[in-house]
């Protein structure tokens, strides 16, 4: 989508509003154009060079979106940062600040997700949970307190924060609490920030959590009205409260800052029928109605449910014929999606489906074995040696091998040689790199061994660094190994995870959020998935309900014309029995189109 | 926001030394080959853009020499900066460098050190055996060295306990685990800050006129660059038309064709056809906006022929040094409204460029709330010398520069009172090696006379400065003598003023002469306690003190014959020659009468000139004087000088009963002697010689 495009009259008022704005954008409005136009106006409207525009989103995935899309616009982006929460944590307030903390000031490593869950399942063997649903969280709170109240994920939770400190390590959930931490201690600290960002954006505001909120609180009131902020999102696409997030409504996050807000409504749909507009309004809780402005807005579509009338083994061949009728439709296959609700799922399904139907590319990422390791600085510098000059990452690259750079040198504390020490020399050198090898894997340790001997790099000496190397090849390897077959393993299929995208997407719910396609094709719609277990255990039976509504809202607002919805029968539970419909989905009486 | 200190560790000349600064205008003072350069680029390092990027990546050659094999030592550069305040477009820096902790300081350390591999390996083997660690230091090269920048250091750097806490104990072979390094001492790892603020340093003998004439570094072409973009197109567009016109219609001269057909014919016949290039011959003035304003340069007027212009070249170096650094002024105000915080002007030797009151008005002239000058000057006529709050004085202390801050600790008062009393020429105070405070002319023209005559050196040649205190008090000046301010000797000379006229045990009975004696030793006697209570406990002040006052104690000492002498030019008639000679080879009580009577009569500075004309190598330095000169000489007198003057007086003191013919006789032998038995063979064998005494009273001075 060309960025230039103009914006609908909504559209315009949130980009051209001045102060704190609360943008409440339903699925499909442009949410991303307006977020991108935003962060536009503010690095035109920058006053000095001293100033940074940041724009906060909730994947990396993301960030890298709006980068690519400036990039390939041509537009400045010097004085633009992007990046997660976590990462915007880390680099402006945790790194830089670390010595004022006795804890962090001998130095500290980022242990990613795949080490603290090892952690977590490491204590869990002497001491396990009592309930198969029990989980220990651990997300921090503002005060420091545990935030487990059963008697023994509290004592896990104590284990492995002490074993985490021991190993001088922070999880992405003590990033966060140092950060507030520092801020709150040392108000410079937040005044000099403040100083520095006249704008923040923030992509998702429905899915950010507590320390979040603490965190830019913090910085805003630091240097009252200096700083604007603008928050998009929409709270019936909150679907990772279960993760933490806090979904916020305008008054509550007025106050939190303590100054309003004003909200603004992005409520004209550009994306789906009004047939589909109309049918996923029904999972929402919101008021007034979403009007489609797509050019096709009065196209019928089609809209299926299969409520328990296949088996999960039909699974791929009553898909196979969803999938031939959009072929046949003239749909592109990148405009085809399918999608469940957990990963478990989707991989097999995946790799039956590149079996069973080999004359259609797919694109699913979850069959790369390396797409769970994207934090890890291997995957960056994979990346690099995966992708190639062409159009398609010539913006990208560049700021990629920097940003390798800057993290091998600092990980490694050492100055990369002079050969290697710009984007351009870098990138030279990797492209310059001609291997024999054919297995992924395999390449990946022959070129990284090279890169690591031309950068004067040895790993004995570099402790994180080495462990970071063994995490990537280690989750690349589980991943093989458990779904041994079903993925191909050359080096081209790896490159295909930095590829265009092309190819009917299969992937997760949480996988697609903020993408939109042609026909979504959902299985998998059960109670116990949707909504999860957890919630239905452990939360209020109105949280659980409305935590199925917004799955099934985002499912449901991914297509723009065809809607296959499947709950499939013959999944048993744990104590072997049946699982059923969504109860959500299976209340809904509509009356479905037949296939 | 400004640069307040600078701690150097280890580079080059500097083993281990603090700069101070002030805002506004700041003063590197010291003589040739001191290190005021090195200074320089250390700040240099860490604030310049225009340095390469791989300037940081020191060599071998910028270890400091005094510190021993380099081997394992840690170069530190460290900046701190006041006034950070992050409102005013300092936020960058501020959160690059700046102390949360309402300070509003900030601070920016280069290490050079060995990397973490390097520092790893020592750290294992000192755990277990450190003579094995002290060992593999010498196997430490460059490549195991890496330049690493910190914003928020708070170590004391200058502290040698803080150094080898983190660099390691050289001597026990212990070195510290860098895994481990403490980052709120250290700092955390930093981009540079050179991007921050601005940095100009003019060289001592810079070619302004090839730097306005070159492509880089032209302050000019600076200026003009980009301002194309400010043109509005149509104008633009109407010059560029006419360059065009104008290029087409030179071409298009008759007289030009021929010239190239002409060309192109002699080409023809040299190389035939084939070999032979196409030429034309064409008008080449630019016809892009950008590349035309390049080409544009200054011409400067003269007042007295309002009609010319000339080219910079004819200008002299002076007045092209002052458009130079005009237009550097200009170009960083320019930068400084939009993205430098500070700009800092490092100039050294103005006095090679400018008039001292060109200076003055440049300096006093410039926004001294964001620029900052720090000018370095070994010449004593520096006007804004007089603040010593702004100045550091750079000492050589064997292969090693010892860095002062007269000003140091010293309330405003007694600053503002010692400003007051620096003229230009008294400024000598902050370049001698040593100093002898007098008190007033008499002692001023007579110790260097003194020496001269009896040692044959110059004053200046011992690295001493005799300094008159005229109306002021010893203390208000020599306390910029310290441990925390100049570490260099300062003899205190003063009169303890006994009478030398007997005195009645009870002052009641005095007549009018011994009513004033008594009054004057009175006096002397506190003036005695006084400066003994102020010099206490400070090694680097001593006072010295005449019995009875400077004309009195030089007569008594022996010197009656010099004094004699000036009778020539004070009388005419022959009867009062003779009746003041006769009082002068009087007893004691007599001669000093007399000589006072002359002083006064004369004037003192005038009888001291007198008085300076007749000495010669026999004359006796008075005791006092001559330990003054042992005790401000102490730290400088080398055995080669001692040399020089032995054999001055072996040569020149003509006296059998000061230096025996026996000896005379024997100088070629003797200069042919190695320095240190000379001093020996000396000492021993003349030891009533004023040099020799000098000697001894150094010795003791040392030992104490």
């Amino acid at each position: 989508m060309p960025i230039a495009v103009s914006l609908s009259a909504e559209q315009l008022i949130a980009v051209e509003h001045n102060g704190h704005v609360v943008v409440r954008a339903c699925p499909g409005s442009g949410k991303t154009r307006v977020l991108l136009h935003r962060v536009m106006r503010g690095l035109n409207e920058l006053a000095s060079t001293k100033q940074r525009i940041i724009a906060l989103t909730f994947t990396n995935r993301a960030a890298d979106e709006i980068q690519a899309r400036l990039d390939l616009s041509g537009i400045e982006t010097e004085q633009l940062w992007t990046g997660t929460m976590h990462s915007f944590a880390l680099e402006w307030i945790v790194r830089p600040y670390s010595a004022y903390l006795d804890k962090l000031k001998r130095g500290f490593a980022v242990a990613d997700e795949h080490y603290t869950q090892q952690v977590i399942d490491e204590l869990l063997v002497d001491d396990p949970l009592p309930g198969r649903y029990d989980q220990v969280t651990t997300a921090r709170a503002r005060t420091g307190a545990n935030p487990n109240s059963g008697l023994v994920a509290a004592r896990i939770y104590e284990r492995y924060r002490r074993r985490l400190e021991t190993e001088k390590l922070l999880d992405y959930d003590d990033i966060l609490f140092y950060s507030y931490q520092l801020l709150r201690d040392r108000p410079e600290i937040a005044e000099t920030l403040a100083a520095i960002m006249p704008l923040i954006c923030v992509d998702e505001t429905q899915d950010i959590q507590d320390l979040h909120y603490a965190v830019l609180s913090q910085i805003v009131t630091a240097q009252r009205n200096r700083n604007t902020l603008y928050f998009v999102g929409d709270l019936n696409q909150c679907i990772y409260q279960n993760l933490g997030a806090l979904p916020k409504t305008t008054p509550e996050i007025a106050l939190e800052f303590g100054f309003p807000f004003r909200e603004l409504t992005l409520s004209k749909n550009f994306r789906s029928t009004q047939r589909l507009v109309d049918y996923f309004t029904r999972f929402r809780s919101g008021t007034g109605p979403i009007v489609s402005l797509a050019a096709y807005a009065g196209d019928r579509g089609a809209i299926t449910f299969f409520d328990q009338t296949i088996d999960r083994h039909a699974l791929v061949a009553t898909i196979i014929p969803l999938v031939r009728k959009s072929l046949a439709a003239g749909i592109p296959a990148e405009e085809i999606c399918i999608l469940a609700p957990h990963w478990a799922h989707v991989i097999p399904l995946a790799r039956e489906l590149v079996l069973q139907f080999p004359e259609v590319p797919f694109d699913a990422p979850g069959l790369s074995p390396l797409h769970s390791s994207r934090e890890n600085i291997w995957f960056k510098v994979a990346r690099l040696f995966l992708t190639s000059g062409n159009h398609l990452h010539q913006n990208s690259r560049p700021r990629w091998a920097k940003e390798v750079i800057h993290e091998l040198e600092r990980d490694t504390k050492l100055r990369l040689p002079a050969s290697l020490r710009t984007s351009r020399l870098l990138l030279r050198s990797i492209n310059s790199t001609v291997s024999a090898e054919t297995d992924g894997l395999a390449y990946l340790r022959e070129v990284f061994g090279r890169l690591n001997a031309q950068a004067r790099i040895d790993l004995a000496f570099h402790p994180d660094l080495a462990k970071s190397q063994n995490d990537f090849f280690a989750r690349a390897q589980n991943h093989l190994v458990r779904h041994q077959g079903a993925i191909p393993t050359d080096v081209n299929a790896l490159r295909k995870l930095f590829g265009s995208r092309e190819g009917i997407v299969v992937s997760t719910c949480h996988g697609v959020k903020g993408e939109e396609f042609t026909t979504v094709i959902a299985f998998g719609l059960l109670q116990g998935y949707i909504p999860n277990w957890q919630s239905i255990i452990h939360g209020t039976g109105n949280e659980a309900s409305e935590e199925a509504s917004k799955l099934l809202y985002v499912i449901c607002s991914r297509a723009k014309k065809h809607l296959h919805l499947i709950a499939e029968c013959g999944r048993l539970t744990a104590s072997r029995r049946p699982y059923h419909t969504s109860e959500e989905l299976a209340a809904l009486t509509y009356s479905y189109d037949q296939v | 926001m400004h640069i307040s200190s600078l701690q150097i560790r280890n580079f080059r000349n500097f083993r281990n030394v603090k700069f101070s600064f002030t805002t506004g205008v700041n003063t590197f003072i010291g003589e040739n080959g001191v290190g005021k350069t090195n200074a320089f680029h250390a700040l240099r390092l860490l604030l310049d853009e225009g340095l390469p990027r791989n300037a940081i990546s020191l060599r071998e050659t910028d270890f400091c020499r005094a510190g021993g094999a380099w081997q394992g030592h840690w170069i530190i550069i460290s900046i701190d900066f006041g006034d950070l305040d992050p409102s005013e477009g300092c936020q960058i820096l501020k959160h690059l460098a700046g102390h949360m902790n309402g300070s509003q300081r900030g601070t920016h350390t280069l290490f050079f050190r060995p990397n973490t591999e390097a520092r790893k390996e020592l750290h294992e083997l000192s755990k277990t055996n450190g003579a094995e660690a002290i060992k593999s230091l010498t196997k430490l090269t460059l490549d195991d060295y890496e330049a690493v920048l910190t914003g928020r250091a708070t170590a004391d750097f200058n502290d040698d306990a803080v150094y080898q806490a983190i660099a390691g104990n050289f001597a026990a072979g212990s070195f510290p685990d860098p895994h481990d390094d403490d980052q709120h001492l250290l700092g955390v790892r930093t981009n540079p800050i050179h991007q921050e603020v601005a940095c100009t340093f003019i060289k001592a003998l810079r070619d302004v006129l090839a730097e306005l004439q070159s492509y880089r570094g032209n302050p000019l072409l600076n200026l003009l660059r980009g301002l194309e973009a400010e043109i509005t197109i149509g104008d633009a567009k109407k010059i560029t038309d006419m360059v065009e016109q104008l290029n087409t219609n030179i071409a298009s001269l008759d007289e030009i064709k021929t010239l190239s057909t002409g060309i192109q014919g002699a080409l023809l016949k040299a190389v035939g056809n084939t070999y032979s290039p196409e030429i034309t011959i064409e008008s080449t003035l630019p016809d892009s906006m950008e590349k035309l304003l390049q080409r544009l340069g200054i011409l400067v007027g003269e007042a007295a022929d309002p009609d010319y212009r000339g080219d910079l070249s004819e200008q002299s170096l002076g007045s092209a040094n002052l458009i130079y650094l005009a237009l550097k002024f200009l170009e960083y105000q320019r930068k400084l409204s939009t993205d430098r915080v500070a700009h800092f002007l490092l100039i050294e030797e103005p006095e090679a460029h400018l008039h001292a009151h060109v200076q003055k008005t440049l300096f006093t002239n410039l926004d001294s709330e964001k620029t900052q000058v720090i000018v370095s000057t070994h010449s004593t006529q520096i006007s804004s010398i007089s603040r010593i709050k702004s100045v550091n004085v750079l000492a050589k202390a064997g292969a090693d520069c010892a860095v002062y801050q007269p000003a140091q600790g010293l309330d405003d008062d007694t600053i503002n009172r010692i400003e007051r009393y620096l003229d230009a020429v008294r400024s000598t105070l902050l370049f001698a090696k040593g100093v002898i405070l007098v008190e007033g002319e008499a002692e001023l023209i007579m110790i260097p006379a003194m020496v001269r005559a009896v040692f044959g050196v110059g004053i200046d040649e011992l690295g001493l400065s005799v300094i008159a205190m005229n109306a002021s008090f010893f203390e208000h000046i020599a306390v910029i003598f310290s441990d925390d301010r100049i570490r260099r000797r300062c003899a205190i000379l003063s009169d303890l003023d006994k009478a030398f006229i007997p005195l009645p045990d009870s002052p009641e009975s005095d007549d009018k002469i011994q009513m004033h004696a008594r009054a004057s030793q009175l006096a002397g006697v506190r003036r005695q306690t006084a400066l003994n209570e102020f010099t206490a406990n400070n090694p680097w002040l001593s006072v010295f003190l005449a019995e009875h006052t400077f004309e009195v104690d030089f007569v008594l000492a022996g010197n009656a014959w010099e004094t004699i002498q000036t009778l020539e030019d004070i009388y005419t008639r022959e009867a009062d020659r003779t009746a003041a000679s006769e009082r002068l080879n009087g007893e004691r009580k007599i001669a000093a009468t007399e000589v006072l009577r002359l002083a006064a009569k004369e004037g003192k500075g005038w009888f001291a000139l007198l008085l300076a004309e007749k000495l010669f190598t026999r004359t006796v330095i008075p005791t006092y004087i001559l330990s003054a000169l042992a005790f401000a000489c102490q730290d400088i007198l080398t055995d080669r000088t001692f040399r020089q003057i032995g054999l001055y007086r072996i040569r020149e003191v003509d006296f059998e009963e000061v230096i025996p013919d026996a000896i005379r006789q024997r100088i070629d032998e003797l200069i042919s002697l190695p320095t240190s038995e000379f001093v020996t063979f000396y000492l021993a064998n003349l030891p009533d010689d004023p040099l020799s005494t000098l000697y001894r009273e150094i010795s003791y001075c040392q030992l104490l």
